[in-house]
């Protein structure tokens, strides 16, 4: 700051430029991108890592003596009335995913401890078409849950 | 008599707001890095995506949004799906039919994704193939019943993508998965 010294006139100081319009444009800008940016969101993604399956179709070849074929196990769901659903599977019986994924576990722990891994082990969901979306996501979800990976849709109903 | 150096006082009329501006400066730099502006391309924020606790965060890119809802005509529900898949790459979804899941509007769009503009494996430029490309399926909580979204998996099935996704928002007051 350049201070200047007169006979009669008092010291005073140059303030330099005016910094007041630059703060306004800064604040804008700041406002703009805390109202349009987005930083953590709340979605989710389940991945299916098996292809759609034809339910009808059978093994290619018979199963060696002594080898656990790989078939599939069939998860229906159908609707019950009052909106709900019942999701049935051999013996696993759920009308939630909370009941049906301690269920599904111990089916999962099962396999696995007879020697089975997960990759070989394939899960297929038959849902019948009036299923809701949001019932059949809740499905899948305890069986993802429960440790299966290849869990895949029928086609066929 | 020694003459001690001390900060000089203020005269100045207005405070000083440079530090003020490093820091707001500072601030926009951290935003324009780290938000995310316009990253869902292709999504229709109106769906009602279904709650789950089970889930994995998912990098946006090179994947494919395919949007399912349904809409109601003369009293029945039909089908309505969107995607991003207008050629002019404008991003934006756009409604098409699903009509046959293996060689209807839907199943061409995806398998144009999927290897390029001759739909055929092999090929380079515009022809190139893309193995890695995902779809990432956002269907409706509430309206979408399964018979709507059947034709849909069978179009991603019948253009080969191995990799789909649903779409999912985290359930309320969880942060991690319960047992």
């Amino acid at each position: 700051m350049a201070k200047h010294y007169g006979a009669k006139n008092p010291a005073r100081f140059e303030s330099g430029p005016n910094m007041t319009p630059l703060v306004d444009v800064v604040m804008v800008i700041l406002i703009f991108l805390m109202l349009v940016g987005s930083f953590a969101t709340d979605q989710l993604f389940l991945q299916q890592k098996a292809g759609l399956l034809d339910v009808g179709s059978t093994a290619a070849k018979p199963p060696e003596p002594g080898e656990i074929p790989d078939e599939p196990i069939i998860v229906r769901v159908d609707p019950t009335g009052g909106g709900g659903f019942v999701v049935r599977a051999d013996d696993i019986q759920a009308t939630t995913g909370d009941v049906l994924y301690p269920q599904m576990k111990q089916r999962f722990e099962t396999l696995t401890s007879i020697g089975k891994t997960s990759d070989k082990i394939t899960v297929v969901i038959q849902p019948n078409g009036e299923i809701g979306y949001g019932q059949l996501i809740e499905v899948y979800e305890a069986i993802l849950k429960a440790g299966f990976e290849k869990v895949s849709f029928a086609t066929a109903k | 008599m020694i003459n001690r150096r001390h900060i000089p006082e203020s005269h100045s009329e207005h405070p000083n707001v440079v530090p003020l501006i490093d820091v707001m400066l500072c601030i926009i730099v951290f935003y324009m890095l780290a938000a995310k502006i316009g990253v869902t391309a292709g999504a229709d924020d109106a769906i009602n995506l279904p709650e789950s606790l089970f889930g994995n965060k998912l990098e946006l890119t090179n994947t494919l949004i395919i949007n399912v809802t349904t809409i109601n005509l003369s009293g029945q529900d039909v089908t309505r799906v969107t995607a991003a898949v207008d050629e002019s790459g404008s991003g934006e979804p756009v409604a098409i039919e699903v009509d046959n899941p293996n060689t209807g509007p839907l199943a061409q769009a995806l398998l144009r994704a999927r290897y390029g503009q001759d739909r055929r494996e092999g090929g380079t430029g515009i022809n190139a193939d893309n193995p890695k490309l995902s779809v990432v399926v956002r269907a409706d909580a509430g309206r979408v019943k399964y018979r709507n979204l059947a034709p849909v998996l069978q179009a991603i099935a019948a253009a080969k993508i191995e990799n789909i996704n649903y779409n999912t928002r985290m359930k309320e007051n969880q942060t991690v998965p319960t047992e």
